[in-house]
């Protein structure tokens, strides 16, 4: 059933957005893993590639 | 500069540098013009609902899970052919995210498959084919830990890879060759895509953003193996902090 939102009558609202249709734990579940999955991924190769940055110049000044 | 220069990794390793950001920037905004066509422009499925937008990465990521694990194994082949550090470097930089790609594929497909055909799982061909292939990137890490000397471990890695892709075609061809509960392919080479186009178009740009963020972080992540491997060559102790970082 089509229910005018007041605030927005051309558009969707919020909660209809975040609900996808009764879908919303399936949809969103699958992007937000994915999300994380990515952001996880990112942070450990910035940790690995400064931690390799740092090893290689500190060696590089004891020479 | 030619390509035996280019295949050093004393010239890629500032080159990676410059080239990762942009790659990376591209993949964010390809990104969110991704999502926005996903969500906002696309329209409802008639037969799934809201449900379907899951594919906008379910697509992208199982495609990418196939093709790294190909861009890999042509590294392995160069490694093995002509023994070049850098292309087992290469190889050895796409595994975890090739990992990621295809644990997300899976993923996403359990919390499609749910909905729309009343199980997370099945052992379809499609479905399992998919599966060898997390173990085979989880493979291939393991066997790289295993062994202490670098260049054995490129020559182990190498052979994993290259025999393993075996699996590749026969993920791609499962929906056709076997009676799987998964469907078929929506979107292939020789035929027209039996998709509307904006759903085709948010696919194919959240695909290229894939591809590109892949590309980033395989370009970081050879950056760090190359310091790893090659700690105490003089051309890094020749390289001061800040050049090492900003290259």
């Amino acid at each position: 059933m089509d229910r005018i939102d007041a605030r927005r009558p051309n558009g969707r609202g919020m909660s209809e957005f975040l609900s996808m249709g009764g879908y919303g734990m399936f949809v969103w579940g699958s992007y937000g893993v994915t999300a994380i999955a990515l952001a996880i991924e990112l942070l450990a190769v910035r940790a690995r590639r400064r931690a390799a940055i740092q090893t290689s110049a500190n060696a590089g000044d004891t020479r | 500069m030619n390509l035996y220069q280019l295949s050093s990794p004393a010239t890629f390793y500032p080159l990676a540098g410059r080239l990762a950001p942009w790659f990376a920037g591209i993949a964010a905004l390809l990104g969110v013009a991704g999502l926005w066509i996903a969500f906002a422009l696309a329209p409802t499925d008639f037969q799934q609902g809201e449900v379907y937008r899951i594919i906008f990465i379910h697509v992208p990521a199982a495609w990418m899970s196939m093709f790294i694990y190909l861009v890999m194994a042509f590294w392995s082949i160069l490694a093995l052919a002509f023994n070049t550090r850098l292309s087992a470097m290469m190889a050895q930089a796409l595994v975890p995210t090739g990992a990621v790609m295809t644990f997300v594929a899976l993923w996403t497909g359990a919390l499609w498959g749910r909905p729309t055909w009343g199980t997370y799982w099945a052992w379809d061909a499609r479905m399992t084919s998919e599966l060898i292939l997390l173990f085979l990137y989880f493979g291939v890490i393991a066997l790289r830990n295993a062994i202490d000397d670098p260049r054995r471990a490129d020559r182990a890695c190498a052979v994993l890879t290259i025999v393993g892709a075996v699996n590749i075609p026969i993920i791609y061809f499962s929906v056709k060759w076997w009676n799987t509960l998964h469907q078929g392919a929506s979107v292939s080479l020789t035929a027209a895509p039996t998709m509307a186009a904006t759903m085709l178009t948010g696919m194919l740009v959240l695909a290229l953003a894939a591809w590109l963020y892949t590309i980033a972080v395989a370009l970081w992540r050879v950056q760090a193996i190359i310091l790893e491997r090659e700690r105490g060559a003089s051309w890094i102790a020749s390289m001061r902090g800040g050049r090492m970082v900003a290259a």
